[in-house]
């Protein structure tokens, strides 16, 4: 009874200090946002925000590629094999496209940068938390939202963006291969049909629901993925172990919340904006 | 005990701190504690480890605040102050951390550049006051290295040259000697005079080490037991009969009473 009661306190003290975190993660996201729009110094929050943009696709682009190939190959072979026993197979690329652009491409795309960007910046933080770096920063009146946070959040809302289309490209290319290898499509209508189906319904200029609803669920992702990262870096505590435990916070929350708010955006533009 | 501590007239008294005190949930770690560091002084902070000397330093800049008492900086109080005052405050500190803390993704150079950017001057500027900061410092030929591929002495050394790069009133020092050898001790120490008498500044220094207090200290603070137990010159300090404070200079390694050991 002891054992379940204390089990209980301390879900719940997880709980408060959870709720505690995400309301930090959220402010510092806005407070970025905000800074991000509005520098006080313009070209060095640009000169910032390039490089932190530029070393994060530095360091996910190749993971992206081979995985982003991958899932589009899967997604062809499991479908194709399926559409076949109904003789649908002119669906396939109509298919694999919409997967890619609606859910896979900006999904993918998050938990590799949760993975990679989003870790690297916790375990960056966090260092520059427990070795006192972040303390000098505020003694010199830098203001480390400002200085660090702001340019990281930022640039992974755009890389996320970036890499997404990239996956959803290379996906489809990857699908393509498959469709021609297994199922005797050739390439060239492959891609004619990818290009057809995602080119409509449109909205906005000449996006389709299916790209722009993508789109927009992987800068949310971005932003969230570089918000949890920052937040828990930042309140790192604890010498090196606290660091490891700011890195795995920062990735386990990403891809949680990823699911979550991933399930929610799919929901608000498929079911309520129907 | 606070009158003892407290020089005569308020004009020459840089930082105050008047009956603070902090805990940290149930462990009283400063319980009102009362000091005043002379303008244009070097006052070095002793005690044993634990006592609250890096809490003291702490709340004299703002990034700790006190349960209880006030903390002055020029005439400034700075617990509770708004981020406009705590500024204007801090534009005119230096902080050399234990660590150094120098940003470890710049080179040496940049990081003795960043307080300088902040405060708006221009490249040419900037570049010149680094170069003879480093120069001061013995490390103009290191500029372009980075944190990690300098010693610890040097790390240090660099942290001294972008605390002092704006010229500040205040420099405080958070056991700027500790773990380091004789003779880059002793460098330090020539720094840490050199603050006082080349830039004017006022130093507050957080040390174990006592052949490097009476080399760098105008007044000796002794921390124990959450407060300020005696406030002496060198000369009184070698004097002086305290237990604690015969502990250091003995450097016998003798009971304290509450089984530490002192260092
Ligand atoms: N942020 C904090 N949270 C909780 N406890 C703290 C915090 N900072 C300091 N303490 C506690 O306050 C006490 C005094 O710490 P402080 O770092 O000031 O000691 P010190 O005199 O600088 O010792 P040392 O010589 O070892 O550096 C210690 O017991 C420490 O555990
Ligand atoms: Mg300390």
């Amino acid at each position: 009874m002891r054992a379940f009661f204390s089990a209980l306190g301390s879900f719940c003290s997880g709980l408060g200090s959870g709720c505690e975190h995400a309301g930090h993660t959220a402010l510092l996201l806005a407070d970025s946002i905000v800074r991000g729009f509005v520098p006080r110094q313009p070209l060095r929050a640009l000169r910032r925000f390039i490089d932190q943009l530029y070393s994060q696709l530095v360091k996910s682009l190749l993971v992206v590629i081979i995985v982003g190939a991958f899932m589009g190959m899967i997604l062809a072979l499991q479908t194709g094999e399926e559409l076949r026993n109904y003789g649908a197979e002119e669906q396939l690329a109509a298919i694999v496209a919409a997967s890619m652009a609606r859910e896979m491409g900006p999904f993918i795309t998050a938990i590799i940068l949760a993975a990679t960007v989003g870790a690297a910046i916790a375990a960056e933080l966090g260092t520059m938390r427990v070795s006192e770096e972040i303390d000098a920063l505020e003694l010199m009146n830098i203001d480390p939202v400002t200085f660090l946070v702001s340019p990281r959040i930022l640039a992974l809302g755009v890389s996320a963006v970036l890499l997404t289309v990239l996956v959803n490209v290379i996906g489809v290319l990857g699908g393509g291969v498959v469709a021609q290898a297994q199922f005797g499509i050739p390439l060239a209508d492959f891609l004619e049909g990818a290009r057809a189906s995602l080119s409509e319904p449109v909205i906005f200029g000449s996006l389709s629901k299916d790209l722009y609803s993508g789109l927009v669920k992987s800068l949310v992702f971005g932003l969230m993925i570089g918000a949890l990262a920052c937040a828990s870096g930042l309140r790192a505590h604890g010498g090196a172990l606290g660091v490891g435990r700011a890195v795995r916070q920062s990735v386990v929350a990403s891809v949680v919340i990823t699911l979550i708010v991933g399930y929610l955006i799919t929901w608000v533009f498929w079911v309520l904006l129907r | 005990m606070s009158d003892a501590n407290v020089p005569k007239g308020t004009d020459d008294v840089l930082v105050r701190l008047t009956g603070v005190s902090k805990r940290f949930g149930e462990k009283v770690v400063l319980d009102g504690l009362d000091l005043a560091i002379p303008r244009g002084a070097n006052v070095v902070i002793m005690g044993l480890s634990g006592t609250g000397k890096s809490v003291t330093l702490k709340c004299m800049c703002g990034m700790l605040n006190p349960d209880a008492g006030t903390v002055s900086v020029d005439g400034v109080q700075v617990n509770g102050a708004s981020r406009k005052d705590l500024r204007r405050v801090r534009s005119k500190m230096g902080f050399v951390f234990q660590g150094a803390a120098l940003i470890n993704w710049l080179s040496a150079r940049e990081n003795v550049a960043l307080p300088l950017r902040e405060q708006g001057l221009k490249a040419r500027e900037v570049d010149e006051i680094v170069d003879q900061r480093l120069d001061e410092v013995g490390l103009s030929d290191i500029g372009d290295k980075f944190p990690g591929e300098l010693s610890g002495g040097m790390r240090k050394r660099v942290g001294f040259a972008r605390a002092v790069a704006t010229g500040p009133d205040l420099v405080l020092y958070d056991e700027p000697t500790t773990g380091l050898d004789p003779m880059t001790t002793r460098t330090i120490d020539e720094l840490i005079v050199a603050g006082r008498d080349r830039y004017g500044a006022t130093g507050v220094v957080v040390s174990h080490d006592v052949k490097s207090a009476l080399r760098v200290a105008d007044r000796i603070a002794l921390l124990y037991e959450g407060r300020v137990a005696a406030f002496l010159t060198p000369d009184e300090f070698v004097a002086s009969d305290h237990p604690v404070i015969r502990s250091f200079l003995d450097l016998d390694p003798a009971d304290d009473g509450s089984g530490r050991r002192a260092p």
